[in-house]
């Protein structure tokens, strides 16, 4: 796991059940400014549910929110 | 008149009429209200007599449709009641048509879906059947073969579930009870995220994706599970039919009271005269010409529903090599009158 990859990791679980944009979890990890949209963060997220879940196409630990964000439910 | 004064004078008896008639003047009174009754009478029945002739006619022509012959109308000859009477119940017969035609249709509809399925069900049942039984009865050369033979059961198997999953999920869509739970949420995300999941495969197949934006955010009421699938689809059936066009491209843009979504492959246009019937359930372009085609057919008529249920318009179009699926979705997620 990349330090990138454990730092969005370590965001979403520190709040669990709260649900981040990939614009807020953009501007917490790599802390820059987010033009509408930016691959980066989609890439982070397929990549770390790769390593972490079992069916990365299903995920059960990084959950989809659809149309609001990402989240770890606790 | 002149007659029954005659006959009043040949009664006097010749006795001067006014000596008679002041005598008289009960039985003249009660005859002249006999006669103004008996005028009135007459005029009533010659004022009534087209209307009820037209009433009778209204009520032959209710006997008749009421015995299934929904085909005929009353005319309508003036403006008083019971030409409105008329009216309605030709609008009435109209309705009843309509709605029956409506229901063969449908009917014809459902049975030409449980022709489709049953033949899409049995073809990979078919296939599976024949290889696991080479299997069971051990039918096989060495190792390699019989793991062909379980690779191919097993793909097949997985394509029948896709076409179970779609014809449910394409059915629960249809039913009338299906609820569209609106929240407010960010369209930009939810490609994303529906991108997220293809990532892999566009890797795989060398696509690569590109975002277009005409504005930074953009916010529309739906049903965030629904609006998932219905542009998982269009993504889906893009790389599907795209995947020799190097490039997946997604335009978003915002206008007047809605946004409009953009889903574009290149490579593999569809023909013209295929694109009006593309949304139709099991509707799959030219089988042949498309070998990695592993759709169920029903991807496009679930995204119909979809947008539909959103109020939303879904179009087609293709040339160039470039073919472009467009998404309209009100933002209020309401009626657009």
């Amino acid at each position: 796991m990349t330090p990138t990859e454990f730092e969005i990791l370590l965001l979403l679980a520190e709040s669990q059940g709260r649900v981040f944009s990939a614009e807020e979890i953009f501007k917490r990890v790599w802390k820059e400014k987010y033009f509408g949209s930016n691959n980066t963060v989609m890439v982070h997220i397929w990549r770390l549910r790769e390593k972490i879940e079992d069916n990365p196409k299903e995920p059960k630990i990084i959950e989809t929110v659809w149309g609001v964000g990402y989240k770890i439910e606790s | 008149m002149i007659f029954i004064f005659w006959i009043l004078i040949k009664v006097s008896d010749f006795k001067p009429f006014a000596v008679f008639f002041l005598n008289h003047i009960i039985f003249f009174t009660v005859l002249v209200s006999l006669f103004l009754v008996l005028l009135m009478i007459i005029c009533f029945l010659l004022f009534t007599n087209s209307k009820m002739q037209y009433f009778e006619e209204i009520h032959r022509t209710l006997e008749y449709i009421s015995k299934g012959n929904l085909d005929i109308s009353i005319p309508v000859k003036k403006s008083d009641e019971l030409s409105e009477l008329a009216f309605t119940i030709n609008n009435m017969t109209y309705q009843l048509r309509v709605s029956i035609e409506q229901g063969k249709n449908w009917e014809k509809t459902k049975n030409d879906l449980i022709t489709n399925v049953s033949h899409d069900l049995r073809t990979p049942l078919t296939s599976i059947l024949g290889y696991v039984e080479l299997i069971v009865e051990g039918k096989y050369e060495d190792e390699e073969s019989l793991k062909h033979y379980a690779d191919v059961a097993y793909s097949k198997c997985k394509s029948l579930k896709t076409l179970v999953d779609d014809l449910f999920e394409y059915s629960k869509l249809n039913s009338t009870g299906m609820k569209v739970n609106k929240i407010r949420i960010s369209l930009i995300e939810l490609l994303e995220q529906v991108i997220i999941g293809f990532l892999p495969y566009l890797k795989e197949v060398g696509m690569e994706y590109r975002f277009f934006l005409k504005n930074e955010k953009i916010n529309i009421d739906g049903d965030p599970v629904l609006l998932a699938r219905m542009f998982d689809n269009l993504v889906n059936n893009a790389v599907n039919y795209g995947k020799e066009g190097k490039y997946l491209d997604i335009e978003l843009q915002q206008e007047d009271k809605e946004a409009i979504v953009r889903i574009i492959n290149y490579d593999n246009p569809i023909p013209q005269e295929e694109l009006p019937l593309i949304f139709e359930r099991f509707y799959k372009v030219d089988k042949s010409r498309f070998k990695y085609n592993n759709g169920s057919g029903i991807g496009l008529a679930i995204v119909k529903s979809i947008v539909d249920m959103h109020y939303g318009i879904v179009t087609v179009d293709s040339k160039d090599n470039k073919t472009i699926f467009e998404v309209r979705l009100p933002f209020n997620g309401l009626e657009t009158v």
